[in-house]
């Protein structure tokens, strides 16, 4: 699958011929193209960076010198399991890394909030169970939550989500 | 869905806010959030976003189309088992093919969010509402609007929307160490120009002979006549309708939304039925979604809502039953 090449070519995942083969197609599909910009777009949405011109550099550099992505180390080539995230992911490593390794919720009992009944019931962060067979609720109270105010339909993104999670 | 919160804060009008006082934020961010309202209510578009909480990235496609029957709307996963979420209107189909369950929603009336009612300068106590910088996102030149929450009871709100047409593009939840709770981006967006019917009909329609049906079935019911009533809220929330549904494959669970005008909880309770009995109770999370379950009564109550653990916790303690 060209996807699974592109985004193991973005991991540094890709061997060499395999990669020359990939930057041949991309230079004669556009389809191809717009995906791989995609891919940056989404390492970049991720990051918080606006998308810059890194796809208008790849372009310029797919026109003037292809073999500029092959990659530096030869590595085994091992399958890209998540396609475009696969190298969306490792692209956002840093920023992710950073979301996943900070404590959501600071539940210190000397907060400014009124705090009525009993503080130390709610558990630190790390001790917060992940909650199971929801989905129900979720889905029933997306309709009602405006926080994600794309508006529509897209607060049921959450739910959907979980149902994928609970699997 | 709408966007309920900013139904809220923009259908007061300007003349709600005769002037930027520091408690009533920056006119002219209100006046941006008036509108993203407006253009998530008329705007066709179809696009791709990444949806992150937490170590979670999934991405999503999503297509609206407005025209004279009314919104059609097409949510798509694209990782994992395909998944789906069609509104024709008012109602809101869910295709879990997985475990071949359809699951069906209906608003019981189309006007905005009823019993929103609170105006953007109550919304401007609980935040401070503030444009941020201009920056370019998905090709789209963007204005960031910020909503910081005044108290530790909600979470914070950062908004980018198309400087043309007020198209929300990216949205952010960060918490009180302004870290990101949840976040919403596009990646890919084409706004208007022509867009197949095609992209808000449901792929599943039609094949859902051998699916399991679930019907909201919702129902109008004053749960404080049958003895159930919030006492105490947290600061700047407040009840803003109450019904009687389904959950899944269990009827009648009583459902109260709870709202600072911004943010949404949703109360659920129901008989303890054996099994319910078993489950676990006090916090737990899922995504950016805090819950919190007790037992009330021989009634079980669960608190979801995107907001912190501290206020899903406070909204179910502040549940009480009186025996009519």
């Amino acid at each position: 699958m060209k996807e699974e090449q592109l985004s193991a070519m973005m991991d540094d995942a890709l061997a060499d011929p395999e990669c020359d083969g990939c930057v041949r197609q991309l230079k004669s599909d556009p389809d191809l193209r717009a995906t791989w910009e995609l891919y940056h777009l989404i390492g970049d949405t991720l990051r918080g960076h606006m998308a810059p011109d890194i796809a208008d550099r790849v372009r310029a550099r797919l026109a003037a010198e292809p073999t500029v992505l092959a990659p530096r180390s030869r590595r085994p080539a091992r399958r890209a399991t998540w396609y475009a995230l696969s190298a969306a992911a490792s692209v956002a490593a840093v920023a992710l890394v950073g979301w996943m390794a900070l404590p959501l919720f600071d539940l210190s009992p000397g907060s400014s909030t009124p705090v009525a009944v009993a503080p130390q019931a709610v558990a630190p962060t790390a001790a917060v169970p992940t909650a199971h067979g929801v989905t129900d609720y979720l889905l029933a109270h997306q309709r009602f939550s405006p926080s994600l105010a794309i508006g529509g339909i897209a607060p049921y993104v959450r739910s959907v989500s979980e149902e994928n999670e609970a699997r | 869905m709408r966007s309920v919160v900013l139904a809220a804060a923009l259908a007061a009008g300007s003349a709600a806010y005769p002037a930027a006082t520091p408690a009533q934020g920056d006119a002219d961010a209100i006046g941006w959030l008036r509108a993203i309202y407006r253009a998530t209510e008329r705007l066709s578009y179809t696009g791709t976003f990444v949806y992150q909480h937490g170590e979670q990235v999934e991405t999503s496609r999503i297509t609206r189309i407005v025209d004279a029957s009314g919104v059609h709307e097409r949510l798509e996963a694209l990782d994992g088992t395909p998944r789906e979420i069609v509104r024709v209107n008012e109602e809101v189909k869910c295709y879990l093919p997985q475990t071949m369950t359809l699951k069906i929603d209906r608003q019981l009336d189309t006007r905005p969010f009823p019993a929103m009612r609170a105006d953007a300068s109550e919304l401007a106590d609980r935040y401070a509402i503030r444009k941020g910088e201009t920056e370019r996102i998905a090709g789209y030149d963007c204005q960031a609007i910020v909503l910081e929450p005044r108290d530790k009871l909600r979470y914070g709100h950062k908004l980018w929307a198309d400087l043309k047409t007020g198209m929300l593009v990216k949205a952010k939840t960060l918490n009180e160490k302004n870290e990101v709770v949840e976040q919403f981006a596009f990646t890919q967006l084409q706004i208007g120009g022509k867009i197949e019917k095609d992209q808000v009909k449901s792929r599943f329609a039609g094949k859902g002979r051998d699916w399991r049906i679930e019907t909201a079935g919702v129902v109008a019911v004053d749960l404080t006549s049958l003895g159930w009533l919030l006492r105490s809220l947290p600061p700047g929330y407040r009840k803003v309708t109450e019904m009687r549904r389904s959950v899944g494959t269990r009827a009648d669970v009583g459902h109260i939304v709870v709202s600072d005008g911004l943010a949404a909880v949703s109360v659920f309770i129901e008989p303890l039925s054996d099994q319910l009995r078993q489950g676990p109770r006090g916090l737990s999370r899922q995504g950016a979604v805090n819950v919190y379950t007790r037992t009330v009564d021989d009634h079980l109550v669960t608190v979801v809502g995107e907001v912190p653990a501290e206020s899903v916790r406070l909204i179910a303690d502040a549940l009480e039953h009186r025996r009519p």
